[in-house]
């Protein structure tokens, strides 16, 4: 049975964690959205306070750095972007609500090296208010 | 392979003068940062630093020192792999993953998006050095 999608018309977000943006060159890993089981959040679950309140919960007080942002992107776009590129790719957005964060959702793709880039391009970035 | 790991009195991995001279204080500071990252860190998905990720990422810094001129940046991928990213200078990017038993990498310029095995690692070197002198080098493994 095919796993259910996010629609078309929705946005996503992407928590950008500062292992993968260096702030002081401005220059971003593809890391961020790259390989499989890419986790995003959908916003139209949560708003951006609360999934900034639910990446900060884990990362808080320790060592492991911070998520310094969130890139949006829209699902139709994100899907088109894939499509378009010299590689073209199938992407699904597929939802994944979990205990700590019901927005969850996965793109559960390969996303390559390059693809991921030029999504990069593409995210409206919201930097942590 | 050469281990050109050096260790801090503390036991974490610090980058030697060489590669710091390549990355500049941004990029030792990100390390050290790095360096402390526990299993878990990037909410449950990120693994520790891998030592071997570092070591080859020395070797290749050793190799290349002519990068500063490029001011790469550093980055942490969430397998516990350094990475480094820049652009050449029409602005395409380039994107070098230390692995443990491989090298990924991505070459806009070329269209070149891919993983090695270490063992082409001379050759490897040898092409970014051509990259980064702005050659043209000739698109194989």
């Amino acid at each position: 049975m095919p796993h259910p999608q996010c629609p078309t018309d929705e946005n996503i977000v992407r928590a950008i964690h500062s292992a993968h943006w260096d702030t002081s060159a401005n220059r971003k890993s593809s890391a961020i959205f790259r390989g499989r089981d890419v986790s995003v959040s959908r916003l139209a679950i949560l708003g951006l306070g609360e999934l900034f309140r639910i990446f900060h919960a884990t990362l808080d007080e320790s060592p492991n750095g911070a998520i310094v942002a969130v890139g949006e992107i829209n699902v139709g776009n994100l899907q088109q972007i894939a499509l378009d590129y010299h590689h073209p790719t199938v992407l699904t957005v597929e939802p994944d609500p979990q205990e700590d964060n019901p927005a969850h959702a996965v793109i559960p793709q390969h996303i390559t090296r390059g693809l991921a880039k030029v999504i990069i391009e593409q995210l409206k970035i919201h930097e942590d208010p | 392979m050469r281990n050109l790991t050096i260790k801090s009195q503390e036991g974490r991995p610090r980058l030697s003068e060489a590669a710091v001279r390549v990355l500049g204080e941004n990029g030792e500071r990100r390390f050290q940062e790095f360096a402390e990252y526990e299993t878990g860190w990037n909410m449950g998905q990120g693994k520790a630093l891998s030592i071997r990720s570092v070591a080859l990422l020395e070797r290749f810094l050793h190799e290349v020192p002519e990068l500063a001129d490029c001011s790469p940046s550093l980055f942490l991928s969430s397998e516990g792999n350094l990475e480094l990213g820049w652009e050449d200078d029409r602005g395409n990017v380039i994107e070098i993953e230390f692995g443990p038993d491989h090298i990924s990498y991505y070459i806009e310029s070329l269209s070149e998006d891919r993983s090695v095995p270490l063992e082409v690692l001379p050759h490897f070197i040898e092409r970014i050095k051509l990259l980064i002198a702005n050659a043209s080098p000739t698109v194989s493994n």
